[in-house]
């Protein structure tokens, strides 16, 4: 027992004195999360979860973040940290005519760890989108951080 | 008769060992005796070691303690800090002064007169004003592009509770060595958490924690200035 005591001190004190600005062991991503939800016809319209067959997703003027992947249930993408709004391209198959999704948020900027350093969150005013292929749109998280909660859901 | 000779025999036995029991008893006295008391000044040596783990850190602290009966110890330890960290990620300067008061109870029954061994455990209440800022930090991000920004000089103070548990030895007249760990509890836990929390409070530690550990080997001299009335067992 008081050797274990004894080691456990030890590796406190050691902890104690390590070097935090050498290690970043967080997750510094902080992406917008979108989900698909459709309701099934052959199901009583129950609201579930579904795939698109080709999606696609750009912010307007950038490189694509996917282009014409097969089988998502939902996206992961950055927010613009220079500016206060986003705005992207979305199709989700390439014979089907596109959507735009526009994100508005505030900005504010965060330490997270001596290792990691800043990183930026967002707190989400509202998103718009067009509604070509999307029905509707729905705000589930107004914060974006490093969690990775889902942020909106969209109706197909 | 062989029974009665083997109970005459252990009476007997149980007289002389209640006699020598009652004589030892008796050979312990208790005294009062007034031994030398003052204010003993030290170093902690740790801080010195700090910067090969931590080159980002320069640290002080000068411990105090004096005497104020048999077995309570007034105590205080004046830190200073001052942090300079620069990486991809960001830039960080700081600098403040903390102290931390409260008092130290010795565990140790003194029995020796010359023996000047403490086994203590103490409280103390830790206050810290320090300042801070990060002239320059960088979000990375391939797709949109790095953000750059700053964080002007803040002004913040920290509180904390802080037990402790350690010895310190006189290894020569007035000399003291000794160890102890230190685990500090931060009562204003909202700079820790804050947007921008500094890298380092002084006297308390790592200041983007709720908690922080701690070990402090010192060197102090007692400097005598009064007299104190101590318990003693003599044998």
């Amino acid at each position: 027992m008081k050797y274990f005591l004894l080691i456990a001190c030890f590796v406190t004190v050691l902890m104690a004195c390590d070097d935090d600005t050498k290690v970043c062991d967080l997750d510094t991503r902080t992406e917008a999360r979108a989900r698909f939800r459709w309701q099934d016809p052959n199901n009583n319209n129950v609201e579930e979860d579904t795939t698109m067959p080709k999606v696609t997703l750009f912010a307007l003027n950038k490189d694509s973040i996917y282009k014409k992947q097969t089988g998502l249930s939902g996206m992961q993408f950055q927010l613009d940290r220079l500016t206060d709004s986003s705005k992207f391209y979305f199709q989700t198959d390439s014979t089907r005519i596109a959507d735009t999704i526009t994100f508005f948020y505030t900005r504010q900027p965060h330490f997270i760890s001596a290792g990691c350093g800043v990183v930026m969150y967002f707190n989400i005013d509202t998103v718009y989108s067009t509604q070509h292929v999307i029905k509707s749109l729905v705000i589930s998280s107004k914060q974006v951080t490093e969690e990775n909660e889902n942020t909106i859901i969209l109706h197909f | 008769m062989k029974i009665r000779s083997y109970s005459i025999f252990s009476a007997l036995l149980l007289c002389v060992a209640t006699a020598t029991a009652q004589s030892k008893k008796d050979s312990v006295k208790t005294v009062m005796l007034e031994v030398p008391a003052g204010l003993r000044v030290g170093v902690d040596l740790t801080r010195f070691a700090i910067p090969f783990f931590q080159p980002y850190r320069r640290d002080a602290t000068v411990v105090l303690d004096a005497r104020y009966n048999d077995r309570i110890y007034f105590a205080a330890d004046i830190s200073y800090n001052r942090t300079s960290h620069s990486d991809s990620n960001y830039t960080y300067k700081g600098s403040g002064v903390g102290i931390s008061i409260g008092a130290n109870y010795n565990l140790l029954k003194k029995q020796i007169p010359k023996e000047n061994f403490m086994l203590y455990g103490g409280f103390k209440y830790g206050f810290s004003l320090f300042s801070y800022e990060i002239p320059s930090y960088t979000i990375h991000s391939t797709y949109w592009g790095n953000y750059q920004g700053s964080m002007p000089s803040v002004t913040k103070t920290g509180h904390w509770v802080e037990l402790s548990l350690g010895i310190k030895v006189e290894v020569l007249k007035n000399l003291y060595l000794g160890w102890s760990l230190h685990e500090r509890i931060l009562l204003n836990s909202a700079v820790a958490k804050s947007d921008f929390p500094p890298l380092i409070i002084p006297g308390y530690g790592k200041g983007y924690k709720g908690s922080a550990f701690d070990m402090q080997y010192t060197i102090s001299y007692l400097f005598p200035m009064w007299k104190v009335k101590q318990q003693m067992k003599l044998k």
